[in-house]
This record gives C-alpha cells, sequence and structure tokens, in this order.
C-alpha cells in the first residue's frame, strides 16, 4: 500500500515525469533493438525456409541411378511411410534463350494437382506453356503469353551432339520468396518434359511432405524440421542405398547455421545497448534521490526502514521496466510494419538470398530479453541504492533540515 | 527502572565528539527539556534516544530495549510504534494535503489508517485546526503548520515524544500555546515528552531541566 505513496510522491512534479518517461524511451529503444535483430535473424531464418520448401515440399528424394519408375517400389514405399502428400516430378538442367539472351535454369516436369498439394504453389500449365521464377521473368524482360525457347542438353535426335531445341509459352510467373529460386527454376508440365525428354513415364524426383497439415510447418518451421529429421532417418532404413533423401535446406544449411550463430553473438554484444540505457535509469535515480532526500530521511524518521524504501525503488524500477517493455513491444511491431511494407527496407535478394525480411519472435526470445534487461536494470539500481543508503538518518536530516 | 536509560554514551563525527559520555535517565510520563548552546549535544542525544542513528559507544534503551542491539527493520519498527517526532521545521510533504501528512506514520506502519483518522481528526479539532485537514502545507499559517506537525507525530500515541526545537520558527504568542500544547497532550497521552531548545522561555514551562556543554550534561 504504502509502495503506492512513495510512488506518488516520486513523480509528484513535472520535471521528474518528463525524466521518467523519457527514461523508459530510452530503455524501450534499447530493447526493441535487442529483440529487431534477433527478430530479423529469427525472421531471415523462418522465410527462409518457408521460401525453401515453397519449391520442394518437406524433403525430396532421387535415384543415385538417375531416372526410376516410381509407381513400381518407391510409392509403395512411401505409402508404408503413412507419406500421403508426394509429387513425382522430372528435374533436369537446360537453357533458357530468348531475343539472344540465355541463362541456365533448372527444369521441372511436375504434375500440377499433386504438386500444389506438396508446395502450395497453384500453377496451372497447358501443353506447350512454361511458368518462369520472378527474377527470371523479369532477367529476361518477358511477361505472360511471349514465346521463349529451351535449349536441352540430352542431345537432338537428328544431329548427334547437339542439344535439342523446343518452343514454349510464358503462362505464369511464380514467386518462390528465395532470389536464387526465383532467378533459376522454370516449371513445364511433366508429360510434355517426358515426352520431349524421351523418358517414358519415369521421373528423377519425389517431394513429398511428412505431414498433411500445412500449419504445422507455418507455426513453427525450425521445430518441424526436427520431425524432417527423425523422417529422414526412418526413411534411411526402409528404401536402401539406392536413394538420396534430402531435406529442403540442405543447399541453405550453411547459410542457416552461419545465421544462428550470428544471432549469438549480436545478441551478446547488444547487451551493451542495454546496459548504456540503464546509465540513464541510474542518472534518474540519483536525480530522485537528491531531489527527494528530505522526504525520503523523513520517511525513516517515521518509521520507515531502508529495506522498505528499497522495496519503493525497486517498485519504481518494476514499472519503469513494464512500461519500457511494453513500449519495446510497440517499437518491435512498427519496426516489423517499416521492413515489411517500406521500400527503403527491401533487401538485394542476390546478395541476401531473400528480397524482403520481416522480424519473427517467440515467446522464448520476448523472455530472454526481458529476463535480461530486468536482470542488468535491477542490479545496477540495487547497487546504487546500497552506495547511496549509507548516510544516516541523523547526518541525512542535519542536512536536510539544517 | 528509568523508561529512558542513557550509560556512558559517545557519539564522534569524523573527528568531532558530539557526545563525550552522557549518563542520564529519562522517566515513563515526565516532562524534560534539554538546553544547551548550539553545538553542544542535545539534538544529537535527542536523536539517538528517537533511534535515528547509532552511538560510537555506551547503551541506550528504552523500555527495555537496547536500541543498539536491534538491526535496521527493528530499529525503523521502533521509531514507528513508540517514538513522535516533532523538528523545527515542520516538513510537511507539500505534495499531500494536511491529512494525508497525519496518516503518514500509520500508511508507513502499515497500521489501521480508519483508526489513525480518527484519532487525528479527535486531535485537530481538539488543537483547533479541523478546517486545516483539506488543505496543503503551503495554504496554512506557521503555527497551524506546527500544529499539524504535531498531530502527525501523536497519531500512533508514541510513549515517546520528542521534540527538536519545535517552536523555533513560531513567533513568543505561538510558541508559547506550542508548548502548553505539547506539555498537556503527553499527560493526555501518558508519553515521555523531552524538549530539546535553547529558548529560555520555552524552558521555563519544565520543571526538570538538564543542561548540556560539549557533549555532557553539565546540570541536572
Amino acid at each position: 500500500m504504502f509502495e503506492s505513496t512513495l510512488l506518488k510522491l516520486f513523480l509528484s512534479d513535472k520535471g521528474t515525469r518528463r525524466f521518467a518517461i523519457g527514461v523508459i524511451f530510452g530503455f524501450a529503444f534499447s530493447i526493441a533493438v535487442i529483440l529487431g535483430n534477433i527478430g530479423i535473424m529469427d525472421g531471415f531464418e523462418s522465410s527462409l525456409r518457408i521460401g525453401l520448401k515453397k519449391s520442394n515440399g518437406d524433403l525430396t528424394i532421387h535415384s543415385r541411378y538417375g531416372f526410376f519408375d516410381f509407381e513400381s517400389y518407391l510409392k509403395h514405399e512411401l505409402e508404408i511411410a503413412n507419406i500421403n502428400t508426394f509429387s513425382s516430378i522430372v528435374q533436369t538442367e537446360g537453357f533458357i534463350i530468348k531475343n539472344e539472351i540465355s541463362k541456365g535454369v533448372m527444369i521441372k516436369g511436375i504434375e500440377e494437382e499433386s504438386f500444389k498439394k506438396v508446395t502450395g504453389l497453384d500453377l496451372k500449365l497447358r501443353n506447350s506453356d512454361v511458368i518462369l521464377g520472378s527474377e527470371l521473368a523479369k532477367f529476361l524482360k518477358v511477361g505472360v503469353g511471349d514465346p521463349i525457347v529451351l535449349a536441352f542438353a540430352n542431345g537432338n535426335s537428328q544431329v548427334s551432339g547437339l542439344p535439342s531445341l523446343k518452343r514454349y509459352h510464358v503462362s505464369g510467373v511464380v514467386e518462390h520468396g528465395i532470389y536464387q529460386r526465383d532467378l533459376r527454376t522454370l516449371y513445364i508440365q511433366r508429360k510434355v518434359l517426358q515426352s520431349d525428354l524421351g523418358v517414358d513415364n519415369r521421373v528423377n524426383l519425389i517431394s513429398l511432405n511428412i505431414s498433411d497439415d500445412e500449419d504445422e510447418f507455418l507455426s513453427d518451421p525450425v521445430d518441424y524440421s526436427l520431425k524432417i529429421d527423425k523422417v529422414i532417418d526412418g526413411f534411411k532404413g526402409s528404401i536402401g542405398r539406392s536413394y538420396v533423401v534430402k531435406p529442403y535446406w540442405r543447399e541453405f544449411s550453411t547459410l542457416i547455421t552461419a545465421v544462428k550463430e550470428e544471432k549469438f553473438f549480436i545478441s551478446i554484444i547488444l547487451q551493451i545497448i542495454v546496459i548504456i540505457s540503464i546509465f540513464n535509469v541510474l542518472a534518474f535515480v540519483v536525480f530522485l534521490n537528491e531531489k527527494r532526500s528530505r522526504e525520503l530521511f523523513l520517511f525513516k524518521a517515521l518509521g520507515m526502514s531502508q529495506k522498505k524504501i528499497r522495496q519503493g525503488w525497486m517498485y519504481l524500477m518494476s514499472i519503469i521496466w513494464v512500461a519500457s517493455c511494453a513500449l519495446a513491444l510497440l517499437f518491435v511491431q512498427g519496426f516489423n510494419w517499416g521492413l515489411v511494407n517500406l521500400p527503403y527496407f527491401k533487401l538485394p535478394g542476390d546478395v541476401y538470398t531473400l528480397g524482403n525480411l520481416s522480424i519473427n519472435l517467440d515467446l522464448f526470445d520476448y523472455s530472454i530479453v526481458f529476463l535480461i534487461s530486468y536482470f542488468w536494470l535491477f542490479l545496477i539500481s540495487w547497487i546504487a541504492l546500497v552506495v547511496m543508503s549509507k548516510k544516516s538518518v541523523l547526518t541525512g536530516l542535519r542536512k536536510e533540515f539544517a | 527502572m528509568s523508561f529512558v536509560v542513557v550509560k556512558d554514551v559517545k557519539k564522534t563525527f569524523a573527528k568531532a565528539h558530539a557526545l563525550n559520555g552522557v549518563t542520564v535517565e529519562f522517566e515513563a510520563g515526565e516532562q524534560y527539556v534539554i538546553k544547551g548552546a548550539s553545538g553542544s549535544g542535545k539534538s544529537t542525544l535527542l536523536y539517538l534516544i528517537g533511534g535515528l542513528d547509532r552511538a560510537s559507544s555506551g547503551e541506550i534503551s528504552v523500555g527495555g530495549k537496547n536500541l543498539f542491539k536491534l538491526g535496521d527493520e527493528s530499529l525503523a519498527l521502533y521509531r514507528n510504534n513508540f517514538v513522535g517526532f516533532i523538528f523545527q521545521f515542520h516538513f510537511l510533504l507539500p505534495s499531500m494535503n494536511c491529512l494525508d501528512n497525519i496518516l503518514l506514520p500509520a500508511k508507513i506502519g502499515g497500521k489501521d489508517i480508519a483508526e489513525a483518522k480518527s484519532l487525528g481528526l479527535k486531535l485537530a479539532e481538539h488543537l483547533g485546526v479541523t478546517h486545516c485537514l483539506a488543505k496543503f502545507p503551503y495554504e496554512l499559517s506557521g503555527g497551524e503548520q506546527q500544529r499539524i506537525n504535531i498531530i502527525r507525530a501523536l497519531s500512533l500515541r508514541p510513549k515517546l515524544l520528542l521534540c527538536d526545537e519545535p517552536t523555533g520558527n513560531l513567533d513568543s504568542e505561538n510558541s508559547k500555546i506550542v508548548t502548553k500544547l505539547l506539555k498537556s497532550l503527553a499527560v493526555e497521552f501518558n508519553a515521555t515528552l523531552i524538549v530539546v531548545t535553547h529558548d529560555e522561555s520555552v524552558a521555563e514551562h519544565f520543571h526538570q531541566k538538564l543542561v548540556m556543554s560539549d557533549g555532557c550534561i553539565v546540570s541536572k
């Protein structure tokens, strides 16, 4: 009860209230900077995983011996493993040519319905249609309806040793969210590609999801990846060494590990910002202690123990901490909005893989940042209060009442 | 045994000796005045009895409790439960109205606020300052402020009433009124009253007089 009286006294004048607001803003901003950085790192990993999954599903299986008949063996194995969402794909490399510009691309022959179930990409293809990644379309300056030519490396049937050339029309542009995928991926109907390559009904890649529930992945992509690892371990025993199983993040696993390491070290380094802002709090404690010295000594004379006065200070510090954390949440939301919506924050995708960033924070991130800021705030305030309380009541009264 | 027993108490500030082995006893319910020139150690003795500081050596016991053996928490409790302080500068908190100022010791000690308020109202009526309770201290005259200060000191029915130059800021007329008030209230509350002053006109109201000089009691 008395804490509120003490608080009323502490914050009774406008100057102190303004100082307190300034301290809260400073502290909140420093917390927000740390949260923002951790959130960007997490957001980067999360966006990268979502983007990678968009073109591969949870994992891919390919044979060490090239094309294979999916229906005769592997499909059965997937059914035994209770995998219901899969898509068989023909994947090859080739060149896309348009107006004398050519670029090496990954050509994916897909069956639209099953591919949509696995990746979520709704690609509408007809015979002689192709869909390009968005960056590839930009690079070639082509749009829907434009003709392009694909050069396949499998050899011309009439003139051995030369690539075979086929003409197609662009029926759409797709965005994966991963720059490299958007620059190098091209989709075509599987049966068309099988015919063009002369591989009959055989395929060379299977994409699949370990769960039919898309939300399970979206709710926690990192946790979901652990489940994928388990399934891969299971497959290793069941489908034999003829097949290679890869999780969707395999190509970028080094980058993901690097981001995690970076997140850890940046979090430690950014503690300095919190400590600097806590010196503002310290200045506030010293200022208030000087300003309210008479009252504090009077309270002691009237029977308030040093312990109770410290509790009153800690009550005030708690309010500053809670207000700062709440304000930091607002700052983080504002910062996230800016990252997502403002063109200034767009990333060069060729450098950073992703074109856009967003802040992605979970309860653990919030807890750890808030608790560490709490620890620093209370440690420094406590030391300051212990040092300031060395003066006896009598000395204080004599000084203040003189 | 006396209510307050001071035995060979010494107090040193840096290298200055404020008290040089003071030994004195105060009986329960009695009224005392301590006189002396500025710097004689009278206020220091008062504050040590009030538990506001610790002596360099010696012993002070109040109601059988040795103050120097009490921890910070117990000493604070002693100040809140046993002692009523009246200072020369009333020091009422300007951010609170007079009633809130009066209730401050009860709030600090976590006491029954309603009871403290009831006593405060009764005393305010008795001292003629009921009209001041809703006002802020800066709206009152010096005499009214000191009356509110007295009510605050008595609000928890202390057994020991310690006054450091209680009339130092008042004119002679108000000084006389306040001194008489303190004496009569101490009787009413059955409290031991110890007043520190260098004002002879205040001292002449008391039968039991102590005189201090250079940190020692030179006359009883």
